[in-house]
């Protein structure tokens, strides 16, 4: 099927370096993977499929033609969604970010307070910039930190990414866990 | 930092890591020798080791509620809430106006929403419920449920409020007169009633098709708006307030809703299905049995069940009769019949679906003109009633008469077929001739492609285009085409591109269309197209005229290009939704609403009608061919087996071009004994869910046309025979000895449930602190207890075991781990973490979760050998059942089986959930799901 092609074929750009190809992965794979997640929340299905992982492993089994890729594109995919995934949450944040230090509004709405309530959990945010500061140290951990927290990546596929072995991809995600752990715990969260 | 230094910081963590911990000191102190701030840079990080990331580790759990848009937040409630309100205070956005009432469902103010400048009700929860985190959380699930309801007959629920302690809900503030108000000065005239009527239908059925039942329907709760609109109240507020802990009981109705006082602890029961007033399971179809009472009422002017006493008024909904007689001579025969199937007591006899009465109710219209002029009305006021009265019959007799024309005239309609190969097509239009097709499909193994049957031929050409689907033809012979055509729910999602007819090369407009129609002129053209936030409807281009809350399709140009048709699917990746226009204004109206899957509209040759195909039953079955006038009168214009699609009609309306295919679900096993796989399909969504140890019982479900779109369970013998229904629900397992089967019932608050297979009482097991239930269970082996993943409150997926003679749940397995097999000794469980990793988790024991070895990503654990070495596991890839051995011990695999379905070229999917390959512990017997699809294109005439 075609969907299938084109996205494969993108996929194959991406990887070949055609930044443009991954602007154009974007919206289609937001697209589906919104979609998805709509229909598994109607549909009676596997609410434990309903996790991030699944969605994406599903999403792409619905957007890639399995006979026409290998293992990399695959990886390359989960990639692609990891970013996406990080893209959501920090716009999401921010979107709302600012009515949440409560500038002069007297009454919050639903939304608002859903965010106040979700945000001590996940300084998505700070996150975010902790992620930037350590892309400028080392890019190669940063990326870790993209596909496995917020692409929920295993470290096999991690390492297929990365190209690396799985042993490094472990050592070098402990290593990113305690960078920004200690970056985190000194600087002020927003 | 500089890189290189960075790098030799890294390199020190990670070696001094491999180490033990009470080393590493001493390693890192050698390591770098004098340079201290080297020392320091690598302790501090090593100080960070370790600790999980907090952050990290919720962010998957985090992306998960974004995107199902449904938060979870911790709720603390301060102790004894003050639950009066002062005028000015601020509850979330709204700021307290007066108290409008109070009755068992808490106190109503009039607020005042400071962000929208509008007034809302806002309903205060009593301090009963709002002391309790675990009704907090059921009511806050269920109030996420309600808000999702949009529609013009709905009261709107705005959203759930939380603020110092005091728990509201904000909902639509509704102007007019209760129906109960308007009923205490007697009956309704019949077109009052039948007007009333289908208003309160359409509320009904747009809530139904969200799984939602209103459970406490009744005149208190219906408001007439001044200009007679129709909205009905506290739609499944019954349930969302219950109090009762017993879920059995849930949905009895609120008995105190209404605002005046003394009602307010007593309440009427008069509306409450028999099935309510026991107590048991409730569905839909408990709304309709309340709608017939509101009807008998607004007919008759008197409660269908009232009676002095509740303990009297309960008896008479259980045991007696309505009285007929008591309808006034003049309704007509459709509506008391219409009554009297909403009135059955035997829940299995009554009208099924609310959808049905609202057409009934529109068929009872044309009687309506025999209404008799009162004689005691002044005369002007006569006289315009008179005038009206005639308008009506001459509609009447006029309508009659094109019914009466229909009936001798319209010759049958004739179909050619113009596809043959297999395949889908994924759109068709007509030429300005009106006899040329071009159309897009994607035939088995081939990508889509564009193809065009000329007048002369008869046969398909291809134009060349690959990945290519069609839009619009326009009058200038101009197509409108997508380019790397992407299919998304059967459109294609492309680059619109324009080329002429005749060939050349394709220019391209716009990225992200999904559908596109020129003018009638061939000069300008409406767009749908995707943003990346949304769709967005564009007309001209330069034009934004609709941005839908959810996606649409198939937009149309009317022929006096004065508006556009297109289908509103107000759900992501759902086809269901409603049929509407808007100008060239952007202003939207909603033509017809309440369908489950909507696919394929087109103008009427003059204009006049806007046709389209769908169905209001469900997804997958026939859907038909229907019109609607700008005066939303709507009709069906054919129906016919399977599913149609309508793609164009010709300028003249004398041709129309329509797809006709079948989505189909089919069962094949090996039953005990057999030699070879058996067909097990039984209608037409049959799904697997389990089979017997022995290989000789199949337990699936039904939800697909068969059984009306609700999902419902079956058994059946491998080696054929007859189907058992056991009930409505999704099936989960069959117990060991084949006597049980654990379901998941009702919707969307769905609860585990043992069914009897043969004689016996169905059990619900007590749910304790349960939030929701995951579609995963299994029976230990003794048969005494039932393993099932669920949810607590928060974030939490686990696997629970409880007994089968009930008792409260209990945790087997730690935290964020769902059970996907119990091992044939009962003490292993395979379960699957959030990231999809795979691991063994001893039942009853402390030691953590064993990562299972040996599998690769995308396998699925089908199910332990007999001897428990053994775990078979389905290889990735929905088109095919590759099954692997995986020795559990050794994580060795080895190749065992791969199922092929009958005629795999149409097979578009196989049971891609994991519980629709089932395999038996001996490996002898196992059955599994395929889905396929197949359509034609047909061009009809005479179709009217």
């Amino acid at each position: 099927m075609t969907t299938v092609r084109s996205v494969t074929a993108l996929l194959n750009d991406w990887s070949r370096g055609d930044g443009d190809a991954l602007n154009q992965l974007l919206p289609l794979v937001y697209a589906e993977l919104r979609r998805m997640a709509a229909r598994q929340i109607r549909a009676e299905r596997a609410n434990h499929t309903l996790q991030p992982t699944a969605l994406v492993h599903e999403v792409y089994l619905r957007l890639v033609d399995q006979r026409q890729v290998d293992w990399h594109n695959r990886a390359h995919f989960l990639g692609v969604s990891a970013r996406i995934m990080r893209r959501i949450l920090v716009d999401h944040a921010r979107r709302h970010g600012a009515r949440k230090r409560g500038d002069g509004v007297q009454c919050m709405s639903i939304e608002d307070a859903k965010e106040l309530a979700a945000a001590p959990d996940v300084p998505i945010l700070a996150l975010d910039q902790a992620l930037d500061r350590l892309e400028t140290v080392d890019p190669d951990l940063a990326k870790i930190v993209e596909l496995r927290a917020f692409g929920g990546l295993t470290i096999e596929e991690t390492a297929h990414v990365l190209n690396v072995s799985p042993s490094t991809a472990k050592r070098e995600w402990r290593t990113a866990k305690a960078w920004l752990n200690r970056e985190l715990g000194t600087e002020p969260q927003g | 930092m500089t890189d290189e230094r960075w790098q030799r910081v890294k390199e020190l963590f990670q070696a001094a890591v491999e180490r033990p911990a009470n080393e590493r000191h001493r390693f890192i102190a050698d390591a770098a020798g004098e340079d201290d701030a080297l020392v320091r840079e690598v302790e501090s990080l090593l100080a960070s080791d370790g600790a999980d990331l907090h952050a990290l580790d919720r962010l998957p759990l985090a992306v998960e509620s974004l995107i199902a848009g449904s938060h979870t937040l911790s709720t603390s409630v301060e102790d004894q809430p003050n639950q009066t309100l002062a005028a000015g205070r601020c509850i979330g956005p709204y700021q307290v106006i007066a108290l409008v009432g109070a009755g068992g469902m808490g106190e109503v103010y009039r607020a005042r929403d400071t962000k929208l400048n509008r007034d809302v009700a806002l309903k205060v929860l009593p301090p009963l419920v709002a002391s309790n985190p675990d009704r907090i959380a059921r009511f806050r699930r269920e109030a996420q449920v309600l808000a999702a309801l949009n529609h013009p007959n709905i009261a709107a629920i705005y959203g759930f409020e939380e603020s110092d302690g005091v728990l509201a809900l904000a909902l639509e503030l509704v102007d007019g007169v209760t129906l109960a108000d308007r009923l205490e000065r007697g009956a309704l005239s019949l077109d009052l009633v039948i007007a009333t009527g289908r208003q309160i239908a359409e509320a009904l059925e747009a809530a139904h098709e969200k799984g939602i039942i209103h459970r406490d329907l009744k005149p208190a709760n219906i408001k007439i708006t001044p200009n007679g609109g129709v909205k009905v109240l506290d739609f499944g507020l019954a349930k969302a307030f219950d109090s009762s802990p017993d879920a059995a009981l849930r949905g009895v109705p609120t008995l105190t809703a209404t605002l005046d006082r003394e009602h307010s602890l007593l309440g009427t029961p008069a509306y409450m299905s028999p099935e309510q007033a026991r107590g048991r399971p409730l569905d839909k179809r408990t709304d309709i049995w309340s709608f017939g009472c509101v009807l008998f009422e607004m007919l008759t002017g008197r409660a269908a069940f009232g009676d002095e006493t509740i303990s009297d008024t309960i008896a008479r909904v259980l045991e007696r009769d309505v009285d007929w007689s008591a309808l006034p001579s003049g309704t007509p025969a459709r509506l008391r019949d219409l009554v009297g199937r909403c009135l059955r007591k035997d829940v299995n006899r009554r009208l099924r679906d609310i959808g049905d009465a609202r057409l009934e109710l529109d068929e009872a219209l044309l009687p309506a003109a025999s209404t008799v002029v009162s004689p005691t009305m002044p005369t002007s006021q006569r006289w315009r009633r008179v005038g009206s009265t005639i308008a009506i019959m001459a509609a009447a007799i006029f309508a009659t008469a094109y019914v009466t024309r229909l009936d001798r005239q319209a010759p049958a309609p004739v179909f050619r077929q113009l596809t043959f190969r297999h395949g889908t097509i994924g759109g068709a239009r007509l030429a300005a001739d009106g006899r040329t097709v071009v159309y897009g499909a994607t035939w088995i193994g081939a990508p889509p492609e564009l193809f065009i049957i000329r007048p002369e031929s008869l046969q398909s050409g291809s134009l060349g285009l690959l990945h290519a689907g069609i839009y619009s033809v326009s009058s200038r012979g101009n197509l409108a085409i997508a380019l790397a055509c992407r299919l998304n729910w059967g459109k294609c999602l492309g680059t619109l591109a324009e080329v002429p007819i005749t060939g050349g090369s394709p220019r391209p407009m716009m990225k992200d269309v999904i559908d596109a129609d020129w003018s009638p002129d061939g000069q300008r053209m409406a767009v749908v197209s995707f943003t990346g936030d949304g769709y967005q409807l564009q007309y001209p281009l330069d034009r934004v005229l609709y941005e839908p809350p959810g996606w649409i399709t198939d937009a149309r140009v009317s022929p006096k290009a004065d508006r556009v048709a297109f289908l509103d699917h107000d759900e992501l990746g759902d086809t269901g939704g409603s049929v509407a226009t808007v100008d060239l204004n952007g202003n939207k109206t909603t033509l017809s609403t309440g369908w489950k899957s909507l696919q394929g509209l087109a103008w009427s040759g003059n204009g006049d009608e806007i046709w389209f195909t769908g169905s209001r039953r469900g997804k997958g079955g026939s859907s038909a061919l229907y019109a609607v006038t700008l005066g939303r009168r709507e009709r069906t214009v054919f129906s016919s087996p399977g599913t149609l699609k309508l793609n164009d009609i010709s300028h003249d309306g004398q041709r129309v071009l329509l797809t006709r295919g079948t989505t189909r679900g089919g069962i094949m096993g090996l039953g005990a004994g057999a030699a070879a796989e058996r067909d097990l399909s039984w209608f037409d969504y049959s799904t697997v869910a389990d089979i017997s140890a022995d290989g000789r019982t199949l337990l699936f479900y039904e939800w697909g046309e068969g059984v009306g779109a609700t999902p419902t369970i079956f058994i059946r013998r491998t080696d054929g025979g007859e189907a058992v229904r056991l009930g409505e629900g999704r099936p989960l397992a069959l117990s060991p000895d084949v006597r049980w089967v654990v379901a998941l019932q009702g919707r969307p608050d769905s609860q585990l449930t043992l069914l009897p297979a043969g004689t016996g009482d169905a059990r619900r097991l007590p749910r304790g602190s349960i939030v929701e239930y995951l579609d995963w269970a299994a029976w230990s082996p003794d048969g005494r207890r039932v393993f099932f993943a669920a949810r607590e409150t928060g974030d939490v997926r686990r696997t629970y075991v409880q007994d089968a003679d009930g008792g409260d749940p209990r945790p087997v397995t730690p935290n964020g781990f769902v059970g996907m097999g119990v091992s044939p000794d009962g003490r292993t469980i395979v379960a699957v973490d959030r990231y999809g990793e795979y691991y063994l988790c001893a039942i009853g024991e402390a030691t953590p979760p064993h990562p299972l070895a040996g599998y690769r990503d995308g396998d699925i654990p089908l199910q332990w050998s007999t001897d428990g070495r053994i775990l078979y596991l389905r290889e990735g890839g929905n088109l095919t059942v590759r099954i692997s051995r995986l020795d559990v011990a050794t994580g060795a695999r080895q190749f065992w089986k791969e199922l092929v379905p009958p005629d795999p070229t149409v097979v578009i999917d196989i049971g891609s959930d994991p519980g629709q390959v089932r395999i038996t512990p001996d490996g002898k017997s196992y059955v599994y799901t395929y889905w396929t699809f197949e359509g034609e294109l047909y061009l009809a005439e005479g179709l009217k």
